[in-house]
């Protein structure tokens, strides 16, 4: 008989709240790092956020001899090939990424070829192929949702190959992430919805998927309650810094259990509509979660039932008898959903997305067969299965 | 289903017949020469059986189909010599001779013997292993999925349920005439392999 096993890796350290930015010259000095080369985009660079982080460094004596702001959407080899070159150029000793998934990915990969050296990525693509650490890698989210500052994995698309390439590797977690409620603050009410449910559904997954553990639990439970108390606050005042840092922490701690735990049929189907239809990652969460659960219902009735508490509180997980939490905690999730549509604009459905073609449905459900997310989803799901969940949230 | 406890097994007569023929098999803790010999067997059966699924059964050729041509596929236990490769080879995947120097490019490798053990002898589900994080996946992810597809096809097919039951996540809607007339053509081809490579 099999037993209960697991396994548990978290060594970033978490710099968060008030003047976190402030400590950033402080930890690059115990990495034995003074000049940093700082990855970013365009849109962080015009929301201001640059100049913040480089005062908050200069004031304590480290220069930024360098700055790169042209990661796109959609990273490539060539775009972190170019970040790598001016890391030379300016013979920086270490990373700062202030961005998204988009910029904190690129960096991860900027981060392999200063380290290994020479231009070719692809020869570090795949699981487990780096053998010693990096240089030093702070990562500062200018979201909250993908929790990438604190995962182990990066994408990289290889344009002349046409393929995207997946990179795993422990040396590929940051050393440091800050949180600093000023680096979200400016985040538009959509895409802080978007992103916050995309945090959501990470703790959702992890807690309720094959390779849920104890340890990831109390993450994923502790960061669905921050993103149910918080997310709407915060929409209805965005310059909410308490409640900012709050759900900052929560993607954090959600990244940090479901890079532990993994997701499951939320995120297979998501990426793959993602892939063919172009709808934004979180939007594709937040839609999916409620159908996924729902067809998850029968096999994790006892996990998604405790989830009632962290998501509607004591008052009501007391009121609801164990045998209805559940399906009340689909409830729960259905009008959280709503309320991000009343405020933000949040798209409920797939037909709401505006960008999901109807006869695209096969193709989405085929595609998401062969991502590695279905393995630790608790309930198989073939194509018939995957195809009949999104024609419900459809 | 993903940690069963003892007293599910005492509920459930089919799972207990199942751990007992994982008893027989030596249990969880069998000696690691007993693991080694059964672990060998079980690859090169497994290997086998997908070399005559794929002969076989419609829905595994489908499936081999999507896999880039000359693609090789192993399972192993880390450090040692891969037990099961094969190549694709248009619907078909064939095995290997142990001559061929082919190194795969699509690789399943458990990190310790018993942990090959635990999932061939079917006291572990693929899923539960995976989850478990005691294998290895090198190699596009996507093939991946799809070979883990063939195994959990030519799994339902050729295992009496009340094993396929342990190794699979969802025993597949399997109507028993189709899953009898299946599994007596995909024995055929094992036999017929077995014949001419004697
Ligand atoms: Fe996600």
């Amino acid at each position: 008989m099999s037993s209960p096993y697991f396994s548990f890796f978290c060594p970033v350290k978490v710099i968060a709240g008030f003047k976190a930015l402030e400590h950033i010259p402080y930890e690059l000095g115990t990495h034995g790092a003074k000049r940093p080369l700082l990855v970013t985009d365009r849109g962080v660079r015009g929301a201001g956020l640059v100049e913040i982080v480089t005062a908050a460094l200069s004031s304590g004596s480290v220069t930024v001899p360098a700055i790169f702001d042209d990661v796109p959407p959609d990273s490539s080899t060539t775009v972190v090939a170019e970040a790598a070159r001016l890391y030379r150029q300016n013979d920086c000793d270490s990373i700062v990424a202030v961005g998204g998934g988009s910029v904190i990915d690129t960096a991860k990969a900027v981060n392999i070829l200063v380290s290994e050296g020479g231009d070719n990525l692809r020869a570090y693509c795949g699981a487990s192929v780096l053998k010693r650490p990096l240089r030093p890698f702070f990562v500062l989210p200018t979201t909250s949702g993908t929790g990438s500052e604190v995962t182990s994995v990066c994408v990289v698309k290889d344009i002349e190959a046409g393929v995207k390439l997946p990179f795993v590797s422990q040396y590929l977690l940051p050393n440091v992430a800050v949180l600093d409620p000023r680096l979200t603050l400016g985040l538009p009410p959509f895409f802080t919805a978007a992103t916050a449910m995309d945090a959501l559904t990470h703790a959702v997954e992890a807690f309720t998927g094959l390779a849920k553990n104890p340890i990831s639990d109390a993450y994923a439970t502790a960061a669905i309650k921050k993103v149910a108390v918080n997310i709407v606050p915060v929409l209805t005042n965005p310059k909410d810094a308490p409640r900012r840092l709050e759900l900052a922490l929560a993607a954090t701690m959600a990244g940090i259990a479901f890079s532990n735990s993994m997701v499951g049929l939320v995120h297979a189907l998501g990426h793959s509509v993602g892939a063919i239809a172009h709808v934004p990652h979180g939007v594709c969460m937040s839609v999916l979660l409620p159908y996924v659960l729902e067809y998850n219902l029968d096999a994790r009735r006892d996990a998604i039932g405790e989830l009632l508490l962290p998501l509607a509180g004591s008052d009501i997980y007391a009121a609801t008898r164990s045998s209805e939490r559940a399906e009340k905690t689909l409830v729960h999730l259905r009008k959280l959903r709503d309320e991000l549509f009343a405020l933000a604009g949040l798209p409920r459905t797939l037909s709401e997305t505006g960008k999901v073609p109807r006869e695209k449905l096969p193709d989405i459900a085929r595609l998401a067969l062969d991502d590695g997310a279905l393995v630790t989803n608790p309930v198989e799901a073939q194509y018939e299965q995957a195809l009949a969940v999104l024609e419900r949230a459809y | 289903m993903d940690l069963p406890s003892q007293d599910q097994s005492a509920r459930n007569p089919v799972r207990a017949l199942a751990e007992k023929l994982a008893a027989s098999l030596g249990g969880p803790d069998a000696p690691y020469r007993a693991q080694r010999t059964f672990t060998a067997t079980m690859m090169h059966l497994m290997a086998s059986l997908l070399q005559a699924a794929s002969d076989a059964d419609p829905a595994v050729q489908n499936e081999v189909l999507g896999f880039p041509e000359g693609l090789v596929i192993g399972m192993s236990v880390l450090g040692d010599t891969p037990q099961m490769r094969l190549r694709k080879t248009g619907s078909r995947l064939v095995r290997l001779a142990s001559s061929d120097p082919a190194k795969p490019n699509l690789a399943i490798i458990f990190k310790h013997l018993t942990h090959a053990f635990l999932v061939l002898s079917f006291q572990e589900s693929t899923a539960r292993s995976f989850a478990n994080d005691r294998m290895i996946t090198q190699g596009d992810v996507a093939l991946a999925m799809r070979l883990v597809r063939c195994l959990n096809r030519m799994e339902a097919v050729t295992l009496p349920k009340l094993v396929a039951e342990r190794a699979l996540k969802a025993y597949p809607d399997l109507p028993l005439a189709e899953k009898l007339s299946l599994s007596v053509r995909t024995y055929a081809y094992l036999l017929r392999d077995v014949w001419r490579n004697r």
